[in-house]
């Protein structure tokens, strides 16, 4: 298939909405490594996504943050010691 | 809607790091890039957990677990394979979704839980404090219901397109078309903003 098709063909869309079968995702991906372009137009499409997710952002509960962060230096001073 | 609600989060310092320097020093377990990931980075990915599992509760679990998941395998993030956002979105993508089938949700219970996520774009918006929610209501008006449900399914919910076949009674073969449409249509809006 070449870039052409990829870009017409509608899976780029498919693929980053998660959509793409494990099939469509390989081929697609190997495209990829091969063709720049492609890769360029897959990677504007998952930007657009994510400005999508970056849109429904909310603060979580101030807790979380200070019990991950004690987890965290737990975690280190044991790795450490 | 107050204008301020766009600004509740608020950054602790001044100082920024480059992507680089991010994944720099989560790799030197430099615990103060990881703090200021967490401000960064905590409101996408509890807004995506939230989104998925429609429970505050199991959200701020899932948050907790995925940036410990950031910190523990941040070895294995490879820049050349992406973005570090797009790296700790599918974790946090993934986290979520395993979390929902945990819970053994049926396939009703996504419906419902999409039905539900309504209130999250109308009046109780703010009791979440999203950050940018003027934004997301722009879109939102201007997408219609299915194609929001299109893609809320496939994205967040991790569809299949025979899943989502199912959930609007619409044929297999339509699906794909549809998604894209809405796809499309999505990144438009986006480009408008």
């Amino acid at each position: 298939m070449n870039v052409q098709r990829f870009l017409s063909s509608g899976i780029i869309e498919l693929y980053v909405a998660g959509m793409a079968s494990v099939q469509e995702a390989q081929e697609l991906e190997a495209a990829m490594a091969q063709f720049p372009d492609l890769a360029r137009e897959v990677e504007a499409c998952r930007r657009d996504m994510e400005q999508y997710v970056r849109l429904q952002a909310i603060t979580p509960p101030p807790d979380i943050k200070e019990h991950l962060l004690r987890m965290v230096a737990d975690e280190t001073t044991k790795y450490t010691d | 809607m107050p204008k301020n609600l766009t600004h509740i989060f608020i950054v602790e310092s001044d100082f920024t790091y480059t992507e680089a320097e991010l994944v720099q020093g989560l790799k030197a377990r430099n615990q103060r890039v990881f703090s200021y990931l967490y401000d960064h980075y905590s409101p996408a990915l509890y807004g995506v957990a939230l989104k998925i599992l429609n429970d505050e509760n199991a959200a701020g679990d899932t948050l907790q677990e995925v940036f410990l998941k950031i910190w523990r395998n941040i070895d294995r993030y490879n820049e050349e394979k992406g973005r570090l956002f797009t790296w700790m979105l599918n974790i946090a993508r993934n986290t979520a979704i395993d979390m929902l089938r945990s819970k053994s949700h049926r396939l009703e219970q996504k419906i419902q839980d999409v039905g539900d996520d309504v209130h999250l774009y109308t009046g109780h918006l703010t009791v979440y404090q999203s950050t940018d929610h003027l934004g997301l209501s722009k879109v939102l008006e201007k997408l219609n219901k299915e194609q929001r449900i299109i893609i809320d399914l496939a994205y967040y919910k991790g569809c299949t397109q025979e899943e989502i076949a199912t959930i609007l009674n619409i044929p297999l073969g339509t699906v794909k078309t549809r998604t894209r449409l809405a796809m499309i249509r999505l990144r438009n809006l986006l480009k408008a903003l």
